[in-house]
């Protein structure tokens, strides 16, 4: 990093990070979670490279801010609604902390491919590539035409493409 | 490759391609097609790629991720409520952990009721109204109309209207219809009127009665009552096993967690700013705790099953 950069960005930290905190902490009604959001917000813009102009610098934090928030909900409620639905098993079937943890990223990384994606289009997709369905048995159970089942297949396989691209920008 | 670099109209015609080729019976056209398009230009077939690429992960997804997705889509307060079978405003008396005793098939008062820790237990009162007791809960029926709690919680689901007294060391309540909690702990009895008919109550030292609506609830003693507020339906969570906090204070939530479990659980006050939300299942108090100490900052040392500390971590 150049020095007007690390300047700037110090400068950005300094005068942001008081109401940024209070941002966070309101909407996660955590300080923890809220200060890490916070690192996570500034290592964003550092990555970034791009030290907004002072005059946008809150908007700019906000929108990252939000975005992480958001992330977070989400991954919250895959979280829980994974644990609900192994919360009927029996112990024995049970997998380790670290096998979970593993499931519950994947399952996150799946909820975001397809975060764009309408209800049905979801569903459709699913059922083909996770549980191998036709697209007849998909239209039935969709009750929709066979014809849309697969305009909606190609609507989620764009929908994955362009979240995956827009991951790595 | 750089992903970013293909452009959209490419990722749809391959997204079209496809979703052709996944159907039930591709011909040989479209298999054709297909082939001509990604070797047509480069660019084609790195879009082609980026759609392979994009679902690496589909191969390690759960046997239940359909459901899991669903069930986190409509994971809101409302759907906390629907889980619990409350939303219709109708409760549904199943899940494995409901014990449904029937200790004579019309049996319609039993004189001395109790539950162990941890135990939710359901009692018919007649064909259709119906009793369910909380864990650690002391109840007595001197006739068919009364109750005495002494301690402890329980949920009275009355469809057909019977004149019900309910007694407890702070006062007396009168019911006839509809769905009702009462809970005495910490020495305070807390009544919660979901649905049905008005319910009257009077602490033994006040002077007049009380009159509160469905949607209702109010804690009193002998002597003074708390301001009427809102029902929350998460607190009857446990009439279907399960304990459901809504941004709750840890160190309230942990209190409510140790009615289920035999022995202490010590949680440090200035845990009280961190917040619980979540559906649990209270035959498992274990569970719950490593949930906690998954998702919290916090350490949870057993010291023995029966004493338990929640610190900061």
């Amino acid at each position: 990093m150049n020095r007007d950069l690390q300047l700037q960005f110090t400068q950005l930290y300094e005068m942001h990070q008081g109401w940024l905190s209070n941002f966070l902490r309101k909407r996660l009604n955590c300080s923890h979670k809220a200060a890490d959001l916070m690192q996570d917000t500034y290592l964003k813009v550092l990555v970034s490279g791009k030290i907004p102009p002072t005059e946008y610098a809150r908007q700019y934090l906000t929108c990252i801010a939000k975005g992480l928030v958001v992330d977070q909900y989400r991954r919250w409620r895959i979280e829980q609604a994974y644990l609900e639905s192994i919360s009927h098993l029996p112990e024995e079937h049970h997998s380790s902390p670290e096998k979970r943890l593993e499931v519950i990223e994947t399952l996150i990384e799946i909820d975001t491919l397809l975060h764009q994606v309408s209800e049905k289009a979801r569903q459709a997709f699913l059922l083909r590539r996770l549980e191998g369905l036709s697209y007849s048995d998909i239209a039935v159970q969709l009750n929709v035409s066979i014809s849309s089942v697969e305009k909606y297949i190609a609507k989620a396989l764009q929908a994955c493409a362009i979240a995956m691209m827009e991951r790595h920008k | 490759m750089q992903p970013n670099q293909i452009d959209l109209e490419r990722i749809q015609q391959a997204a079209h391609l496809m979703a052709r080729l996944w159907s039930d019976e591709p011909s040989k056209h479209d298999q054709h097609a297909c082939n001509k398009w990604r070797a047509a230009d480069p660019d084609n077939e790195k879009a082609w790629q980026c759609l392979i690429q994009a679902q690496a992960h589909f191969g390690d997804a759960p046997k239940e991720t359909i459901q899991i997705i669903a069930r986190s889509r409509k994971m809101s307060r409302r759907h906390v409520l629907s889980l619990m079978g409350l939303s219709a405003g109708g409760l549904f008396f199943a899940g494995g952990y409901i014990h449904n005793w029937s200790i004579s098939s019309h049996a319609s008062y039993y004189k001395n009721l109790a539950t162990a820790t941890g135990e939710v237990r359901s009692f018919p009162l007649s064909d259709i109204n119906k009793l369910v007791m909380n864990t650690k809960t002391t109840l007595a029926m001197p006739t068919e109309h009364q109750f005495k709690l002494d301690d402890g919680e329980f949920f009275l689901d009355v469809s057909q209207a019977t004149p019900y007294q309910i007694e407890t060391m702070d006062g007396t309540i009168s019911f006839h219809q509809g769905k009702l909690n009462i809970r005495r702990t910490d020495d305070i009895t807390r009544v919660s009127v979901f649905s049905g008919q008005n319910v009257q109550l009077i602490g033994k030292q006040m002077h007049n009665p009380l009159s509160i609506k469905p949607g209702e609830s109010i804690s009193f003693n002998t002597l003074n009552t708390s301001r009427i507020s809102n029902t929350d339906p998460n607190t009857i969570g446990w009439v279907t096993g399960k304990l459901v906090a809504q941004r709750m204070p840890l160190t309230d939530f942990i209190h409510e967690l140790s009615r289920y479990r035999k022995g202490i659980v010590r949680v440090a006050p200035e845990l009280r700013q961190l917040a619980v939300t979540g559906v649990f299942s209270i035959d498992n108090t274990d569970q719950i705790l490593q949930q906690l100490q998954a998702s919290l900052p916090i350490n949870i040392y057993q010291l023995t099953p029966y004493w338990v500390n929640v610190t900061a971590s």
